[in-house]
C-alpha cells in the first residue's frame, strides 16, 4: 500500500496517454480472479468482464501490451500469495509454511528470459528477486554468515542492477537484497542498501530506517566505505543518528557538509530527546549533556542552512539545562536572526522565551505578574483558538507554562492563585481555600493580571458552593450545608438515583436505582429532610424511627451506598468506581461509616422490639466490613496483592449477637438467606486473617 | 562385609564433611528450555542436548492479547529449522498476564478448546509429538481465577497431564495466590532479586540470601515440582542511573576489552561512544555483569534440594539451550547440578 500511488503512475505512463485509468487501476488492485477474467476476455475466451471493466477501456490500451501485461499480472498475483501476506496470527491458520505455486519459479523465469519489453523485464526482475529472498527465508538456517556469491538473488541482482533504471522496482527489489545480506550477518552490505533506498524517496524512508541496523564499529566502517560519495556518507549518519540520538552523527556531518538538510531533522530529534528526559530534571553538566558544547559550536558557526534553527535551539537546550542567562543571550542572538516574515517560527520563539520567563521568575508578585499578563493571555488565545498560528504546537508549553506557575506560587504559600493554574481536589476539602476562591472569582474591579489568571481556571461560584455544602453535611452541619446548596444552582436540584432513606441487606445501587419510590429526593431536599430528622431526634420523637433514618443516609451518602451522586463532582474528583481512586484528600471522609455507625447505634439503643434490633445489629455488620474494605484498599498496598489484611472481629461480635440473641426475629431469617457471610459465620467457626 | 560398612560410613563421612557430593541414587534428569522463535540447533548445542539425555522443553508460542480486536491470537510460535527426531518434548505455552486481564469468564473456555486445537495442529504440522503440556504465566491475584479456570479446560478438553510454572512469590505466599490445578509444577528458582543499576547490589538471576527467604516454604508445596534453574548472563545496562536494559550479547569477556571500557566502583563503564553487538553504546553507560557461572549454578542447586520433597526421575530444566554460551558449559556441569537432586 505504502507504494501504490507511484507504482500506479508507472504503469499509466507504460500504458500511455490514451489509456483508462480506471483499467490500469482495477489491473493493479482487483483480486487475481478478476485479473484472470479480463486476460480471458482479451483473448476472446469469455464474454464477459468484471462489473468495473468495459471493452471500451480495454481498447484504451494497444492490444499487444495489453496482453503482456496480462500475462505479467498473472504471475505477480501468484506470487502476491506467498509474498504479500498480511502477518496476522489467529488461531484458525497455522503460521509460517511458504506456499509456491508449482511450475511458478519456472514461469517467472521463462517470462523474465524471454521478455523484450524493459518496462516488464525490470518487473519480472523484481519478482524473482523477491521470490527468491523468500525461499532462502524459508528454507536455508538463518545463522549462516557465509553468503555464496553465486546465490540466485546476488548473481541476479547483480547482473541487472546495471541495466534497469534506478527507479522505484529496482529499489524495492534491492531492499529484498538487503534483507537477505542482513539474514546472512552481511551488515554492511545490508545498511548500505537500505540507505540508497532511504534516500531514493520518502515511501521508502520508514521501511529503510526500520531495516537499517549496524551492529558493530566493524560493520559500521565497512557500510561507510561502501558510501560512493559525501552525500551516502552523509546519509549513513543520519540514519545512525535518528536510530541513537547520536550526537556524534550531528559532528560528523557538520564535518562533511554543515549545510546538509539532513542535520536539522537530527537536531528536532536530540531536542525531543532532551525534552522527554524531563523539563525539571536537575541541572545537567556537560559531561552528561555533551550536546550542548556541540550544538552552541555549530549555532556560533553560523554555516548551517538554518542558522536560527541552531542559534534557537541552542537557547533552549540551555534553557533545559536550567542555565537560564545562558539560555537569554543564545535567545537574544536567535531574535535577530529569526525571518521576519515568517509567523510560525517567530511564535515558537516567543513560546520558548515565555517558558523561560516564567521559569527564572524567582518571586511572582507586582512586576513580574504584570509582565505575565500578556503571555498568559497569548497563551490562553492559543489554547481558545481565539489566535492560530498554523502547525505550532503550543499544548505541552500551555500545561507546563500553568503547571510551574502553580508550582511557583505553592511554594510562596499562595494557593488560591496556585489552584488557579492547576486542578487540585485536595484545595476543595477546606472552608477558607474555597471562600478565597469564591471572592476571587467575585471580586468586583479584578486587575489585569487576575483576569489572566482566572482564564486557567474553570470552576464556578455554584461549584464552588455545592462543594461546600457536601463538606459541611458530613460535619453535620446542616444550616450551612442547606444555605450552601441553595446557591448551588442545577445540580442542588437535581435528583438523586435512589432513594438515600432506605437501607437494605445486601448493597445494590443498580436496585434501588430500579425500586419504585413515591418521593424522589435532590441534594437539597436531602439535606432539608436530614435537618428535620436531626432536630426531630433532638426533641425526642421518635428516635429509633429517626435514627435509623439518619443513619441510612449518612449511609447512602458514603462511597458504599447509593447516593454517592450526593458527594461526587468536578471538584473533588470523587466520582469513581472504586474507592483506592478516590482522591487522597477525599478517601477517608467519603468511605468512613462513621456517621452511619453513630446513628445505627443510637437506632439500636433506642429500639424497641427484636425485629428493630436485629435491623440495626446487622447495618452496624456493614458499617464495620466497610470499614475493613477502607483498611484493606485505602491503607494496604493494594498493589502488592498478598499482603495479608487486617482481621475484623467487629464483624464477629455483630454477627455472634445476631446468632445468639436474635435467631427468632424475621428479620434474622431474611439476613441469612441473602447475606452468605453470616450463614458462613453461624454454620462455620470464625477464621483470622479473612475478610469474610 | 565389614569392610563394605567401613567404606560405605567412609563415604558418606566424606560427603557430609564436604557437603559437595550428589545426591546417592538421584534419579533427576536433565532437561533444557528453548525459548527462541527459530528452532535450530548448531553443532555444539545439539551435541549438549544429546549428552544429556535429549529432553527439550519447546516454547510453542505465547497467547497474547490484542487490544485493538479485542481477541486472543497466538504470538511469536516457534518455526522448526532443524529435525526433533530422538528428543523428548514438552510444549510450553507461554501466556501474557494481559490475557486474563481482559478475558470473560467465559472466554476462558473458548481459549482452552483454541490453544489446545492450535497446539495439535501446529505439532502435526511441525511432526511434534508429546505428551504432556506446560503452561507458563506469572499470575497475579487478579489473573489468577480465570487462569485455573481456564487451567481446568485445558485438562478436560486436551486430555493430557499439565504442569505449570511456579514463581518463588506463588510459592511464598500460595494461600494468596493459590496452587494451580495441574498435575506438577516446575520451580523456577531464578529472577529472584531487584534489578538494578547499583553496583553493590546482590545478582538478580540467583544470589544465596534472596533465595533463602523461599526456601522455607518449598517443603509444603502440594505439588510434585520439577525444577529450572538458570543458565545464562546478563549485564544489567544503565544510563544516567536508569537501567535500559538487560543485554545478554554483553558479556564479562566482552566488558574486559579496555579499549571499551574501564572497570571503576560503578561497574564496567563506556569510555565513549559506540556499536557493540548491536548495541549502541554512549560514554559513560555503565554495564553491571550478572553471570550464573557453573559453579553459581551447583551453589543454586546444593541450596535447593534439600528443600525439596522427594520426587523419583525430577526435571532439572536449564533455561536456556539457544543462548547457552558453550564454550563455558559443558554436559558435565548440567549433570552435576541435576545430581544434587
Amino acid at each position: 500500500m505504502r507504494y501504490r500511488e507511484a507504482v500506479e503512475k508507472d504503469w499509466r505512463a507504460y500504458f500511455g496517454p490514451n489509456a483508462d485509468s480506471l483499467l490500469t487501476s482495477g489491473l493493479l488492485w482487483s483480486t487475481s480472479a478478476a485479473t484472470d477474467s479480463i486476460a480471458q476476455f482479451a483473448n476472446e475466451k469469455i464474454r464477459t468482464l468484471p462489473k468495473n471493466i468495459s471493452p471500451a477501456m480495454l481498447r484504451s490500451v494497444p492490444g499487444k501490451k495489453l496482453r503482456a501485461a496480462l500475462d505479467y499480472f498473472a504471475l505477480a498475483k501468484s506470487c502476491e500469495k506467498f509474498a504479500v501476506r498480511e502477518i496476522h496470527y489467529d488461531w484458525d491458520n497455522i503460521p509460517d509454511t511458504l506456499h509456491i505455486e508449482a511450475g511458478l519459479p519456472e514461469k517467472l523465469e521463462h517470462a523474465f528470459s524471454n521478455t523484450k519489453d524493459q518496462f516488464l523485464k525490470e518487473r519480472l526482475w523484481f519478482q524473482l528477486i523477491r521470490y527468491h529472498y523468500f525461499c532462502a527465508k524459508y528454507t536455508s538456517p538463518a545463522d549462516s554468515a557465509q553468503v555464496d556469491p553465486a546465490e540466485p538473488i546476488l548473481s541476479l541482482f547483480h547482473r541487472y542492477s546495471t541495466i534497469f533504471p534506478k527507479d522505484l522496482t529496482w529499489y524495492r527489489a534491492s531492499a529484498y537484497v538487503a534483507g537477505f545480506y542482513y539474514r546472512h550477518h552481511n551488515y554492511a552490505q545490508a545498511n548500505y542498501l537500505y540507505s540508497r533506498a532511504y534516500d531514493y524517496t520518502t515511501a521508502m524512508k520508514i521501511p529503510s530506517v526500520w531495516s537499517f541496523h549496524p551492529q558493530d564499529e566493524t560493520d559500521w566502517a565497512a557500510t561507510l566505505a561502501l558510501a560512493k560519495n559525501k552525500d551516502e556518507k552523509i546519509t549513513l549518519w543520519h540514519m545512525l543518528g535518528m536510530q541513537v540520538n547520536d550526537i556524534r552523527a550531528i559532528r560528523e556531518i557538520c564535518r562533511l557538509d554543515p549545510h546538509s538538510e539532513k542535520l536539522d531533522l537530527l537536531l528536532s530529534r536530540l531536542i525531543n530527546s532532551r525534552e522527554n528526559a524531563g523539563y525539571t530534571a536537575a541541572g545537567n553538566s556537560n559531561e552528561n549533556s555533551p550536546e550542548l558544547p556541540l550544538v552552541d559550536s555549530v549555532a556560533l558557526a553560523g554555516n548551517t542552512c538554518k542558522p536560527f534553527f541552531w542559534t534557537l535551539s541552542a537557547g533552549y537546550l540551555h534553557y533545559l539545562n536550567h542555565d537560564y542567562p545562558g539560555a537569554t543571550l543564545w535567545y537574544a542572538r536567535a531574535k535577530k536572526q529569526l525571518p521576519q516574515t515568517d509567523t510560525l517560527i517567530q511564535a515558537q520563539y516567543r513560546l520558548l522565551h515565555i517558558l523561560l520567563e516564567i521559569d527564572q521568575a524567582r518571586v511572582l508578585q507586582g512586576r513580574t505578574e504584570q509582565q505575565l499578563v500578556e503571555p498568559l493571555n497569548w497563551l490562553a488565545d492559543l489554547r481558545d483558538a481565539k489566535k492560530t498560528v498554523p502547525n505550532l504546537r503550543f499544548s505541552g508549553a500551555v500545561a507546563y507554562a500553568a503547571t510551574a506557575l502553580a508550582v511557583k506560587y505553592r511554594a510562596q504559600g499562595q494557593q488560591v492563585r496556585a489552584q488557579c493554574f492547576t486542578d487540585s481536589a485536595a484545595f476543595y476539602r477546606k472552608h477558607t481555600l474555597i471562600d478565597s476562591m469564591r471572592i476571587l472569582l467575585n471580586k468586583p474591579a479584578k486587575t489585569d493580571f487576575e483576569k489572566a489568571m482566572l482564564r486557567y481556571y474553570t470552576a464556578t461560584t455554584e461549584e464552588l458552593n455545592y462543594q461546600q455544602a457536601v463538606l459541611y453535611t458530613y460535619e453535620e452541619n446542616y444550616s450551612k450545608a442547606i444555605s450552601w446548596m441553595q446557591k448551588a444552582g442545577k445540580p442542588a436540584q437535581t435528583d438523586l438515583p435512589a432513594n438515600p432513606f432506605g437501607s437494605r441487606i445486601n448493597d445494590c445501587h443498580d436496585c434501588d436505582a430500579a425500586a419504585p419510590t413515591k418521593k424522589h429526593y435532590s441534594p437539597l431536599l436531602l439535606l432539608e429532610t436530614m435537618q428535620a430528622i436531626h432536630n426531630d431526634i433532638a426533641a425526642g420523637k421518635d428516635v429509633y424511627r429517626n435514627a435509623y433514618l439518619l443513619a441510612s443516609a449518612f449511609y447512602n451518602i458514603t462511597h458504599y451506598g447509593n447516593s454517592r451522586a450526593f458527594f461526587a463532582n468536578e471538584l473533588n474528583k470523587s466520582d469513581t468506581y472504586s474507592p483506592d481512586y478516590l482522591p487522597s484528600a477525599f478517601a477517608s471522609l467519603f468511605t468512613s461509616p462513621m456517621l452511619a455507625h453513630k446513628y445505627y447505634s443510637l437506632a439500636l439503643r433506642r429500639a424497641v422490639t427484636n425485629e428493630q434490633r436485629a435491623r440495626c445489629t446487622f447495618m452496624l455488620s456493614k458499617c464495620a466490613r466497610n470499614d475493613a474494605y477502607n483498611y484493606a484498599l485505602l491503607k494496604d498496598d493494594f498493589n502488592a496483592p498478598w499482603q495479608s489484611w487486617k482481621p475484623i472481629p467487629e464483624i464477629d461480635t455483630y454477627f455472634d449477637q445476631l446468632k445468639s440473641k436474635y435467631t427468632l426475629t424475621a428479620y434474622y431469617r431474611e439476613a441469612l438467606k441473602e447475606c452468605g457471610d453470616l450463614r458462613d459465620y453461624v454454620t462455620a467457626p470464625p477464621k483470622a486473617g479473612k475478610i469474610r | 562385609m565389614i569392610k563394605g560398612l567401613l567404606m560405605a560410613f567412609f563415604a558418606f563421612g566424606l560427603c557430609t564433611l564436604l557437603s559437595g557430593c550428589s545426591r546417592p541414587n538421584s534419579t533427576a534428569h536433565t532437561a533444557f528450555y528453548y525459548w527462541k522463535s527459530n528452532f535450530y540447533l548448531n553443532a555444539a548445542q545439539d551435541s549438549l542436548l544429546r549428552a544429556t539425555g535429549n529432553r527439550l522443553y519447546l516454547h510453542l508460542f505465547d497467547v497474547a492479547w490484542d487490544d485493538r480486536s479485542g481477541k486472543t491470537f497466538p504470538d511469536a510460535v516457534v518455526r522448526l529449522r532443524a529435525s526433533v527426531k530422538g528428543l523428548q518434548i514438552v510444549p510450553v505455552i507461554y501466556i501474557r498476564n494481559q490475557v486474563f486481564e481482559h478475558l470473560t469468564a467465559s472466554g476462558t473456555d473458548s481459549l482452552a478448546r483454541q490453544v489446545t486445537s492450535f497446539t495439535e495442529r501446529l505439532a502435526q504440522a511441525q511432526q511434534l509429538a508429546y505428551d504432556r503440556l506446560q503452561f507458563d504465566c506469572d499470575w497475579t491475584l487478579k489473573t489468577r481465577d480465570r487462569y485455573f479456570q481456564f487451567l481446568l479446560a485445558i485438562k478436560k478438553i486436551a486430555k493430557l497431564p499439565l504442569e505449570a510454572t511456579i514463581r518463588l512469590h506463588q510459592v511464598k505466599y500460595r494461600a494468596q495466590t493459590g496452587v494451580p490445578p495441574v498435575n506438577s509444577g516446575v520451580l523456577m528458582f531464578y529472577n529472584m532479586g531487584k534489578i538494578s543499576a547499583d553496583a553493590d547490589s546482590p545478582n538478580s538471576i540467583y544470589n544465596e540470601a534472596d533465595a533463602e527467604k523461599y526456601l522455607a516454604e518449598l517443603n509444603n508445596y502440594p505439588l510434585p515440582l520439577d525444577v529450572a534453574l538458570p543458565a545464562f548472563s546478563w549485564s544489567v545496562h544503565s544510563r544516567n542511573g536508569k537501567v535500559r536494559g538487560l543485554p545478554m550479547q554483553i558479556s564479562r569477556q566482552v566488558l574486559a576489552d579496555s579499549r571499551h571500557f574501564t572497570s571503576d566502583g560503578a561497574g564496567y563503564r563506556a569510555k565513549n561512544s559506540f556499536l557493540l553487538s548491536g548495541l549502541y553504546i554512549l560514554k559513560n553507560d555503565i554495564f553491571k555483569p550478572e553471570t550464573i557461572s557453573p559453579g553459581l549454578l551447583d551453589q543454586a542447586a546444593r541450596q535447593l534440594a534439600p528443600h525439596l520433597k522427594l520426587r523419583p526421575g525430577r526435571n532439572i530444566i536449564y533455561y536456556e539451550l539457544a543462548n547457552i554460551d558453550t564454550n563455558l558449559w559443558q554436559a558435565a556441569e548440567f549433570q552435576r547440578a541435576t545430581a544434587r537432586f
